[in-house]
């Protein structure tokens, strides 16, 4: 549900695709809720896509922070589907600049934290700001790293935006790429689909 | 790369307006005084209003001096100045630049591009 992929070692030819392709099958865990039965447990086909791109900005004051909101709530950024066929895969890339950001889902609920129980992130204790922090250059703007795959009613995902404390203000450059995948009616996924499909696990299987 | 030139003969001066999704890089100011009336202080300052944030849920606008530039009058400079690497100074706002005495006879040249 969140990846952020580290630099390529090796490269292969052809190619492989950055993003999820038409006729590429994609499987979400069981471990989505029953208020996502609509996708849970289940694989599907993609039937068709559409690239939308956007750029998220921000002008903030040192040493605070802003929470965005991408879900759908009156206050967020509007970054979900609207309908339960339809999966978002979102590649988030950065501009330069002096900040840090936090990855909650739902609000308040670290992605990345270490397990004794101090190390959780905290923009405002400077031993706790860099625990988990995605930095401008782990996933730049032209090269975006980091992926999120939004459904329907999926929890809001937060990016706790972090300025650092050495300057006036600093404007956080957000680059958004939404790969719309129309997704198929839900299939039986035989071994061989299984093994080439997308796994796309639930939050908190990855927040262990 | 684009430039803008224009008279120093009111103060503030804009040159650039904000872009949404970019910072303004200034990659290079020419402070042509040749035709001064006096010395000119100039001041390079990014207005704003910053976005809410969980310090200061509703900001007012705000303007930071960035830069400093005093040119002799009957002078000619150039910033940064030639042989010296260009330092980055980034404009997050509204670029403008305000004189201490408006003169029509300083003529002030940006050049910048968006990051």
């Amino acid at each position: 549900m969140i990846e952020l992929q580290p630099p390529v070692e090796a490269t292969v030819t052809p190619g492989v695709k950055k993003l999820l392709q038409k006729d590429y099958y994609v499987t979400f865990s069981p471990a989505f809720p029953s208020q996502l039965k609509a996708v849970s447990g289940l694989t599907f086909q993609i039937a068709q896509v559409c690239v939308v791109t956007n750029d998220l900005a921000y002008k903030l004051p040192g040493n605070d922070y802003r929470d965005v909101d991408l879900s759908n709530n009156a206050t967020g950024e509007n970054i979900y589907p609207d309908n339960e066929r339809t999966l978002y895969e979102v590649l988030v890339g950065f501009k330069p600049g002096p900040y840090l950001v936090h990855l909650q889902i739902p609000a308040t609920q670290y992605v990345s934290r270490l397990e004794q129980a101090s190390m959780n992130p905290d923009v405002t204790i400077a031993r706790q700001r860099y625990i988990g922090a995605k930095k401008p250059s782990d996933s730049p703007y032209d090269d975006p790293r980091l992926f999120f795959y939004f459904v329907k009613n999926l929890d809001p995902l937060i990016m706790r935006v972090f300025v650092e404390t050495d300057v006036d203000y600093a404007k956080p450059i957000i680059g958004l790429t939404v790969n719309k995948c129309l997704l198929s009616s839900p299939i039986t996924a035989t071994p061989d689909i299984f093994s080439r499909a997308k796994k796309i696990p639930y939050y908190t299987e990855i927040r262990w | 790369m684009p430039s803008k030139m224009l008279t120093m003969g009111v103060s503030p001066t804009t040159f650039v307006l904000e872009r949404v999704n970019a910072k303004i890089v200034v990659d290079a100011i020419t402070v042509d005084n040749t035709l001064g009336a006096q010395d000119a202080i100039l001041t390079v300052q990014d207005s704003f209003t910053p976005s809410a944030s969980a310090g200061v849920l509703l900001p007012v606008p705000v303007v930071v001096n960035r830069l400093g530039i005093n040119e002799a009058m009957g002078g000619c400079d150039i910033w940064p100045p030639v042989g010296i690497p260009t330092k980055d100074l980034e404009i997050i706002g509204n670029l403008l630049i305000t004189i201490a005495t408006p003169d029509g006879g300083c003529r002030v040249t940006v050049a910048y591009h968006d990051e």
